[in-house]
């Protein structure tokens, strides 16, 4: 069974390749997205013997394929189904970056967030509840990173196992994501 | 780390009911349909047809029946809430994240005002602002005229001595001394082409002057400032700029008038974006101002500037209330960039770029002007010389020029060297200088020509660049007053300026400072340049290029009439 | 809040700055920032950049086309800034 493949995605200059590279190392390869001028970057992260694909999405600030970047990186969580997308966000910058996430956790791809440049969060006395974030956004995993430092990312690559192999366990084999709603809820 | 299993039922983010109501509408036929079902997660379909997502329903096109229900739904949200269901989602996901954004996240108060907002309250307010503006301005013209003075009496000197020199030799060894090509070589060329490279200097200082503000931050609350006179002539916000790119260059403001909604601010705009004084009128305004206010040539470009917006605000009130009706206003919102030190490098780039584009420009247009000149200057009308050795008062020239020359009698310039120029000028306004430069170059009594060896030139040429270098250098403290080496020695006048003053005072009665200003508000007021006018042409048409010539060129006149004529009242 | 931001537009007599607008609506600056951008798409407000870049392609091949508008030397050095979309 070939790897699940994750994504990485966020507003562009929070971090993606930073810890792409943090987790990829030099099992890189660098080619073009499909027709496009865009740089496609992709690598197999081990960890613990669990090997995953990784893939670094073009930042964007939102999912409706008004610009190149935003339909490269929707039609990658829409089409190509990755087994989960990994949400950088840039911690200093939350309101703005959040957008992106909601619209990330509507297209019902299982997601975790990274919040990456704690340290400059952390440096601006910015205080995040990561509990509450995570249950406002039912449940959804947290790790915090200071990647340009190689800060958290020994949890975040413990996590990224941990929520990979959540969706390797409910994930049929050519199905969508069995843990969506089968009745769209509705508040009347 | 925060691991609480993903709760499988209720969406993140719930919409408005009457909103949730037409996504599990759309939902249920989604997850009916297999096919879909498989490829999509219903509800975020359901919520992209609700947003109408154009390539989402290019995919969907075989599925019309979803479609037609997904328009269905999309009506029925706008008749409930008057507005596009995507404003309200996006709306909608907005106030969620603002909401759970002030829930999870807490910092130092934020809503303080930083250095730069307060910096802002002063440069930006309503009535400080303008006043700031224009000392600012002064001051970057005042550092344009003082900084670059050494520099440009180097070139000159160099152009006239050295390169000059250099030229005659080799002409002489040719055996071509005295011939028409030497005429062409030193009085064409290199007095026309090397009368307007002399600006270099200049222009490139005051590139740095502005390259200085826009690189700081400032540039942006400038423009905020300058945006409310734009508002006092009927204009919207956004026609300034068009005007602020009429600065560097009129033609481009032209084609930056296409950014106006109506044909009225267009022309409106177009018909202004003339008055704002362009790279090319710069060196006229300094070279005169050197001339005839030598303590102060930083003030009269300043003033010539200012003058260019008064007139273009009021003309615009006139046309606004007379010519044109009063169109719909629009606030314009700016984003004001921090403020932070220029970077050598973006100065350098600014200034690199336009002064190239000015270079350039001399050794096309201006050189075939010279040239052609040169050629005019060299045919006899009158008198008993032949081509090239003429008497340049009986060239095919001066009685072209003498014909036009009494029309401007009455501003104190009536004579064929200075209205010649104003005629050339119409090609290009840098050939006002040029063509002043071959004129008093001919008209000069032929100095003895010494010889010089290689050698000499180009010791010459160092040894004065050194100077020009320190003399630089001890100008910039004057530039803000104070005079810290306790001398100010005034450059010595080149021999054009000498021939430009000495003609203005005679042919004015004594007024030279007085026809001298004439002269500079004809400049700036009169009809824009051949390639402005070939783009008035093609962006507003016919009709009003010739409004632009022939009324700028009228209202020049006017102006420059009341300047000498009000002039000789007060003071003579 | 979406809302508020064009009508607080619509509503000024005065030009704006993006930093007393973030202020007055009590919005984070890069909020604002991607909501102008949300009406931009939508064509409710005018990228003024974008328009002079284009209105000059003609006179400079560098101004317009898919090049970014810095690289056009009018435009480049020219503030951001935006108004209301009069008509469509
Ligand atoms: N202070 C700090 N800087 C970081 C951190 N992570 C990344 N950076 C820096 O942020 C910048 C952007 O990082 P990238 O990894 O290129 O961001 P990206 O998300 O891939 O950007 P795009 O591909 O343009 O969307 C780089 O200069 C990094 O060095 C962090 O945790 N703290
Ligand atoms: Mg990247």
């Amino acid at each position: 069974m070939p790897p699940l493949t994750i994504a990485l995605a966020g507003n562009p200059n929070t971090g993606k390749s930073t810890i792409f590279n943090a987790l990829t190392g030099s099992r890189q390869r660098v080619g073009n997205w499909p027709g496009k001028t865009i740089e496609r970057k992709a690598g197999m992260f081990k960890h613990d013997g669990f090997e995953l694909e990784i893939v670094d999405l073009p930042g964007t600030y939102s999912l409706s394929a008004y610009s190149l970047e935003e339909e490269i990186a929707r039609d990658f969580i829409i089409k190509a189904t990755p087994a989960g997308v990994v949400n950088v966000l840039d911690a200093t910058n939350l309101e703005r970056n959040l957008y992106l996430t909601t619209q990330i956790l509507e297209t019902g791809v299982p997601t975790m967030l990274v919040l990456n440049m704690y340290d400059q969060a952390t440096a601006r006395q910015y205080r995040i509840d990561t509990a509450a974030l995570s249950t406002a956004l039912h449940g959804i995993l947290i790790v915090q990173t200071s990647a340009s430092r190689g800060e958290g990312l020994e949890t975040l690559k413990q996590t990224i196992v941990t929520f990979a192999q959540q969706q390797a366990n409910r994930r049929k084999p050519h199905g969508r994501y069995p843990n969506q709603p089968h009745q769209p809820s509705c508040h009347v | 780390m925060v691991d609480t299993p993903i709760s499988p039922t209720s969406p993140v983010v719930t919409y408005d009911t009457s909103l949730e109501t037409e996504i599990a509408h759309l939902s249920v036929i989604i997850q009916e349909n297999p096919t879909l079902n498989q490829q999509y997660t219903p509800r975020w379909l359901a919520i992209q047809l609700l947003e109408s997502d154009s390539t989402l329903s290019a995919e969907l096109h075989q599925h019309a029946d979803l479609l037609q229900q997904a328009e269905a739904s999309r009506a029925r949200i706008i008749a409930h809430y008057q507005e596009e269901p995507d404003i309200l989602l996006a709306e909608q996901r907005y106030n969620f994240v603002h909401q759970l954004t002030n829930q999870v996240l807490t910092r130092p108060d934020g809503n303080q005002l930083t250095f730069s907002d307060k910096v802002d309250q002063i440069v930006t307010h309503r009535y400080w602002g303008l006043p700031i503006f224009l000392g600012l301005m002064w001051l970057v013209f005042k550092m344009t005229a003082d900084l670059s003075a050494p520099m440009v009496d180097w070139i000159d000197g160099t152009v006239a001595g050295p390169i000059t020199n250099r030229v005659m030799t080799i002409l002489a060894m040719l055996g071509l001394s005295g011939s028409w090509l030497e005429g062409l070589l030193v009085d064409g060329v290199i007095a026309g082409v090397g009368g307007v490279l002399v600006f270099v200097p200049v222009l490139m200082a005051l590139y740095l002057a502005l390259a200085l503000l826009e690189d700081s931050g400032y540039m942006a609350r400038a423009a905020l400032v300058m945006e409310r006179p734009m508002r006092v002539v009927g204009l919207p916000g956004k026609s300034f700029l068009p005007m602020v790119v009429g600065f560097g260059c009129t033609v481009p403001a032209y084609y930056a008038t296409r950014i106006l909604d109506n044909e009225r601010d267009r022309i409106l705009t177009g018909l202004l974006a003339p008055f704002m004084s362009c790279g090319a009128r710069l060196p006229v305004y300094l070279l005169f101002g050197t001339i005839f206010f030598p303590e102060n040539p930083g003030l009269v470009v300043f003033g010539m500037y200012l003058l260019g917006i008064l007139i273009a605000i009021g003309l615009g009130l006139g046309l606004s209330r007379t010519l044109f009706a009063e169109s719909e206003q629009s606030p314009l919102i700016m984003e004001l960039p921090p403020y932070r030190l220029p970077t050598p490098r973006n100065i350098w780039m600014q200034i690199k770029n336009r002064t190239w584009a000015f270079i350039r420009k001399a050794w096309t247009v201006i050189l075939s002007m010279s040239i052609l000149i040169w050629l005019l200057m060299a045919i006899p009308i009158t008198g008993s010389g032949s081509f090239a050795d003429t008497d340049i008062e009986d060239s095919a020239f001066a009685t072209i020029a003498n014909i036009v020359a009494p029309a401007f009698a009455p501003l104190g310039f009536g004579s064929w060297e200075a209205s010649s120029s104003l005629i050339t000028g119409f090609i290009a306004k840098e050939v006002i200088i040029s063509t002043q430069a071959q004129i008093f170059a001919v008209a000069e009594a032929d100095e003895p020509f010494e010889e010089t060896t290689m050698f000499e030139d180009v010791s010459e040429i160092v040894t004065s660049f050194g100077a020009a270098v320190l003399d630089t250098l001890k100008s910039i403290p004057l530039i803000i007053g104070i005079d810290l080496l306790g001398e100010s020695d005034e450059a010595e006048p080149s021999a054009l300026m000498t021939a430009i003053r000495q003609h203005f005072d005679e042919v004015s009665g004594g007024h030279g400072a007085l026809a001298a200003l004439a002269f500079l508000v004809f400049v700036l007021t009169y009809a824009p340049c051949m390639v402005a006018a070939a783009a008035e042409r093609q962006e507003l048409g016919d009709r009003w290029m010739w409004f632009s010539v022939i009324g700028q060129t009228g209202l020049a006149w006017v102006l420059a009439l009341f300047v000498f004529q009000g002039g000789l009242l007060f003071f003579g | 809040m979406l809302r508020r931001v064009l009508q607080e537009i619509k509503g000024s007599t005065e030009p704006i700055d993006l930093n007393q607008l973030a202020r007055n609506l009590k919005l984070e600056r890069t909020v604002l920032d991607s909501m102008i951008e949300f009406w931009v798409r939508k064509g409710k407000l005018q990228d003024l950049q974008l328009e002079v870049a284009e209105a000059m392609a003609c006179y400079s091949p560098s101004c317009g086309g898919s090049c970014s508008p810095t690289q056009c030397p009018h435009v480049g050095s020219m503030p951001r800034s935006f108004t209301i979309q009069l008509q469509e």
